[in-house]
């Protein structure tokens, strides 16, 4: 479904990636782990349409969306919820939501939508009227997750959700997104609470400064005594 | 009777300060959707101001029976076209340098806005007609059915424009542009058409408030210095970071300014309307309206 071939990125003369292979099947949850700094937000930038790749090309079901605008790589299904939750605070959980179903606009009613967003995510069902702002850093990121879905998307690319969260908010979330998955969605997951997402993850890519140093399926790395080592910690 | 004639003079300032609001709300519109501080908005509005007269006095010459109508119409397919080659000419290609440098060109634009003005239309004043000619007399009381046109305009205006902001998905993307941009992008919200069309819709609203207060400025290329100057306090009274400020602002502003002169003098009207502002800025920093900025990511 998404493939990226030798990718290779720079912020100004700092390379961010260097000839990055990628795949996500359709219906597969793969996660992007590594370090900070590592390039892992930069991947998903890349694919985005935030950043563009010096080099090597970004193919989405076929069609080549290298380079294109962010808005134009929303229309082709691809939604990317960036790290830091970034809702919009001066507006009401009704009107991120509501933004968030700028795609399909011309096809669907956004307010038809929301009984089953509020389905995954009933605690944003009784703030409605509220500013998002207001929301609880929890919250904000459900608010994250349920606005990239009002968009119906066919990849859904979520930047450390867990970041700055409460362990049990993070369980939730993870479960949310297992859901969603479950539910037909494509989802690349990009972690550093990679025992989380290795749990939910099918395959896994480990990113070192910029390049993929391991990939496969998540169990065996889950289980591989380096990656152990390097990524899962202690806690294992 | 006192009562009347200070009646009429806060009516006076209702219109007024309803093109003070109209002209504040574009520079409101503009710098919250793209940073850009729209110093030129008064000139973009003379030059408008004189292309609509152009087309008022030529129509009216070719024995056109409503030469008015014809203006007006002339001068919002004006402003529109004229609000969207600036943007695209002027501030896009500019949009990734500083805020004083973004500041600079829309300096920069009204030198060269007025510069084009007087070498193209002249800088002789021209009379402009209102829209509804005449007057009506109250007791002592003269008003003229042009002043209930212009604040009847405006409130319409701004009620579309209000509505829009708020309910409408387009209104949305607008907030959410003015919020977060490159976030509004991920979420498909093409950011430079609404950038393009919170410009177009501007210069037009700077249009309608030129057109308006013609009648009473004559048409010259100093006609709007000093509406465009009010507007900007009306603005920076009611807060920036709220579109009900500036109305708020620009009829409190309008209503001072025609008290103070008649009842005090007009040669301190702008004194003490400065003095109001800094008075209400010292306890209310960011304005009547205005919240503390957040910091855009």
């Amino acid at each position: 479904m998404l493939k990226l071939h030798d990718i290779s990125a720079f912020y100004g003369n700092i390379n961010a990636l260097s000839k990055i292979n990628l795949k996500v099947k359709k219906g597969e949850i793969v996660s992007l782990l590594g370090a900070n700094g590592a390039g892992k937000s930069s991947t998903l930038k890349v694919i985005s349409g935030l950043l563009e790749p010096r080099e090597g090309d970004v193919f989405f079901r076929d069609n080549k969306i290298t380079g294109m605008e962010p808005e134009i790589i929303v229309d082709h299904g691809i939604i990317h919820i960036p790290e830091g939750r970034q809702i919009f605070p001066a507006l009401t959980v009704e009107e991120n939501l509501k933004i968030g179903a700028y795609r399909i606009r011309k096809s669907t009613d956004w307010r038809d939508k929301l009984d089953n967003i509020f389905e995954y995510f009933p605690a944003l069902s009784d703030r409605r009227q509220q500013k998002g702002g207001t929301l609880s850093g929890g919250e904000q990121q459900m608010l994250a997750i349920a606005r990239g879905l009002m968009a119906e998307p066919e990849l859904l690319m979520l930047d450390e959700p867990s970041l700055g969260l409460a362990p049990l908010i993070v369980k939730d979330i993870f479960k949310i997104i297992k859901k969603i998955n479950s539910e037909g969605v494509t989802i690349l997951l990009v972690e550093q609470n990679a025992n989380m997402a290795l749990k939910v993850a099918n395959r896994a890519y480990i990113l070192e400064t910029g390049e993929i140093v391991h990939s496969g399926n998540a169990k065996d790395l889950a289980s591989d005594e380096k990656v152990k080592e390097a990524y899962l910690g202690s806690t294992h | 009777m006192h009562w009347q004639i200070f009646l009429q003079n806060v009516f006076g300032g209702i219109e007024t300060g309803s093109l003070y609001a109209l002209a504040a709300l574009g520079v409101v519109l503009i710098y919250r959707v793209s940073d850009v501080t729209n110093f030129a908005q008064g000139e973009m509005a003379m030059f408008s101001t004189f292309v609509t007269y152009t087309i008022w006095v030529y129509s009216a010459n070719a024995g056109f029976p409503y030469p008015y109508i014809a203006a007006f119409i002339g001068a919002l397919i004006f402003s529109a076209i004229f609000g969207f080659l600036i943007e695209r000419i002027f501030i896009r290609p500019t949009s990734d340098s500083s805020l004083l440098g973004k500041m600079i060109v829309t300096l920069g634009l009204i030198l060269m806005v007025n510069g084009s003005a007087g070498a193209i239309f002249g800088t002789d004043s021209h009379y402009m007609q209102r829209a509804i000619t005449g007057h009506i007399r109250f007791g002592n009381m003269i008003i003229r059915p042009h002043s209930f046109f212009v604040i009847g305009l405006a409130i319409v205006i701004m009620l579309v424009l209000f509505y829009m902001i708020k309910f409408t998905m387009f209104g949305v993307a607008i907030r959410a542009t003015a919020q977060n941009d490159k976030v509004a992008k991920l979420m498909g919200v093409p950011t430079k058409k609404v950038t393009a069309f919170t410009w177009i819709m501007a210069t037009m609203m700077g249009a309608i408030a030129g057109l308006m207060i013609a009648p009473a400025t004559n048409v010259y290329t100093g006609m709007m210095a000093d509406i465009h100057l009010k507007s900007f306090i009306a603005a920076v009274l009611g807060g920036f970071t709220s579109f009900v400020g500036p109305v708020i602002g620009g009829l409190m502003i309008g209503i001072l300014d025609n008290l103070v002169g008649y009842y005090i003098s007009t040669n301190w009207q702008t004194v003490i309307v400065y003095g109001f502002l800094i008075i209400i800025l010292i306890f209310k920093p960011y304005g009547l309206f205005g919240e503390i900025p957040k910091k855009k990511v």
